[in-house]
């Protein structure tokens, strides 16, 4: 079996996610007591880590997956799936539940990296857990902790908790009706920060962002917690009022909008990751407003995963040309929206 | 802040506080790079960018090998000893960072294990549910296990 064939599903907690608050996160970062971060390890040093980080995951480990992230190809497709970052190591080898719930990533930038996501607006439940998880292996792992500065990181924006809540929202209406400005200003002078889903913050894509806590210093987890809890509450306020706008006053353009996305997946023969994921993530808006003829969400969901490139790659055994990928796309995209083989 | 000229050639900015101790009196004439550099026989000088350039590339940490000046510019540590090596300037960068270099999520960290295990395993339930509800019954006896577990800690 190849390593990808057990990730043809779409991570449940992608599949299950909520309407406005897609998923929340919660995310750790450790170092071991007395050994060099994994920039400046050997490789013998780095399967040391590896094999002492896995140990203590112990129990946990039989019911997960294993994946060592050895080439270029498979770090990609694990960044397209939200577990690594552009930045990772290659080297690094990561262990998860069959869900994807739960992730551990051994020697990326720092020894150990747990992340734990839940679909919905669940930030207590993430931080509850990865806070339990982090309590567990603490018993097994002497972390690097200083007194003054907390924990010890590789990157200084993580020194002290090593600690970041972060939530995925899908705002289409904010986007749509250009109330982006009135987000952007909640976040001034607040410890938050605003990240596009896919790709840094300037290129914020199919109308999904990222709100994640900032700062691992000079104030409480539960304080940032509840900081990023209000930030969010009023980002979903503005969405709604959004909606309410666009369908009230806009809907002739809405609808516009919509006939033309699904007419470019019904029918194009070429499209980029861009261009789709643009025009399947209206429909999906569409979709939650209730508009008629319009694909099912969940259906939209999976393709708005697979539509990317190493998963859409994937499906083909990695064997698509460079210049065939937006060809395949468009074939892919017609067969599932238009209902057609592509032929 | 009006530049002054060297006081050699008079046409170059004086970049170069050019000390000299001549018959114990401290003598301070402003030059520029050229004119001090033949003034001291061809030592060259190097202009405080320079300086701070090169001091912080000797600087390395002894127990990784890495350099403060890739500290300064990544951001990023090699090692636990670099925070102890480095301490001032890993502080000052900290509060231009994050507006602080104090740790006080500890308690946050450390405390309330029985908070977090009721909240786990109130959303195992849902699961169990969900599960139920789905026909899962391999999955469904899994939550009541690990709901079970829970239970005992919490006793």
């Amino acid at each position: 079996m190849t390593w990808y064939e057990s990730f043809r599903i779409t991570p449940p907690w992608w599949q299950n996610q909520g309407e406005i608050v897609a998923s929340s996160r919660a995310r750790f970062v450790r170092n071991l007591e007395g050994n060099k971060f994994p920039s400046r390890l050997s490789e013998s040093e780095m399967a040391n880590i590896q094999s002492e980080v896995s140990v203590a995951i112990g129990d946990a480990i039989r019911e997960f997956k294993g994946i060592e992230i050895n080439t270029t190809t498979k770090k990609d497709f694990f960044v397209e799936r939200h577990v690594l970052n552009k930045g990772s190591n290659l080297g690094c080898y990561l262990y998860m539940d069959h869900a994807e719930e739960e992730v551990y990533i051994i020697n990326d930038r720092d020894h150990l990296r747990f992340k734990v996501t839940i679909p919905g607006k669940a930030f207590s439940e993430v931080f509850s857990i990865a806070r339990h998880k982090m309590r567990i292996l603490e018993k097994e792992l002497n972390f690097s902790y200083n007194e003054s500065f907390g924990y010890l990181t590789s990157s200084l924006t993580n020194t002290g908790s090593g600690f970041r809540v972060s939530v995925l929202m899908f705002i289409p209406g904010i986007f749509l009706a250009r109330e982006t400005e009135k987000i952007l200003s909640l976040l001034v002078r607040s410890p938050i920060i605003l990240r596009g889903f896919w790709g840094g913050r300037s290129e914020i894509k199919g109308h999904y962002i990222q709100i994640s806590t900032k700062f691992t210093l000079g104030i409480g987890i539960e304080d940032t917690v509840k900081m990023l809890d209000e930030v969010v509450k009023a980002v979903l306020d503005t969405e709604k009022k959004s909606r309410e706008i666009l369908l009230a006053k806009g809907r002739i353009e809405l609808e516009d909008r919509v006939s033309r996305a699904l007419a470019v997946l019904e029918s194009a023969k070429i499209i980029s990751y861009e261009e789709s994921l643009e025009h399947l993530s209206i429909l999906k808006f569409a979709s939650q407003l209730g508009f008629e003829g319009i694909p099912n969400e969940r259906l939209l969901n999976r393709l708005i995963y697979w539509i990317a490139p190493l998963h859409l790659n994937s499906l083909e055994n990695f064997e698509i040309a460079h210049n065939e990928e937006d060809f395949k796309r468009a074939e892919f995209l017609r067969k599932w929206i238009g209902g057609k083989d592509g032929n | 802040m009006k530049e002054k000229y060297c006081e050699i050639c008079g046409e170059r900015i004086a970049s170069v506080e050019y000390i000299e101790l001549v018959g114990g009196h401290r003598q301070v004439r402003h030059l520029c790079h050229v004119c001090a550099e033949v003034e001291a026989n061809g030592i060259r000088f190097l202009t405080l960018g320079e300086f701070d350039r090169n001091i912080n590339a000797l600087l390395t940490c002894p127990e990784c090998g890495m350099p403060l000046s890739l500290i300064k510019a990544s951001l990023q540590v090699g090692c636990p000893e670099c925070y102890n090596v480095f301490e001032g300037v890993i502080k000052d960068l900290l509060k231009r960072l994050q507006g602080s270099s104090s740790f006080i999520g500890k308690e946050d960290l450390k405390s309330s294990e029985e908070k977090d295990l009721i909240v786990i395993k109130h959303r195992l339930k849902k699961e169990l549910e969900k599960a139920v509800k789905n026909e899962d019954f391999e999955r469904a006896a899994k939550l009541r296990d690990k709901i079970k577990k829970i239970d005992r800690k919490l006793k």
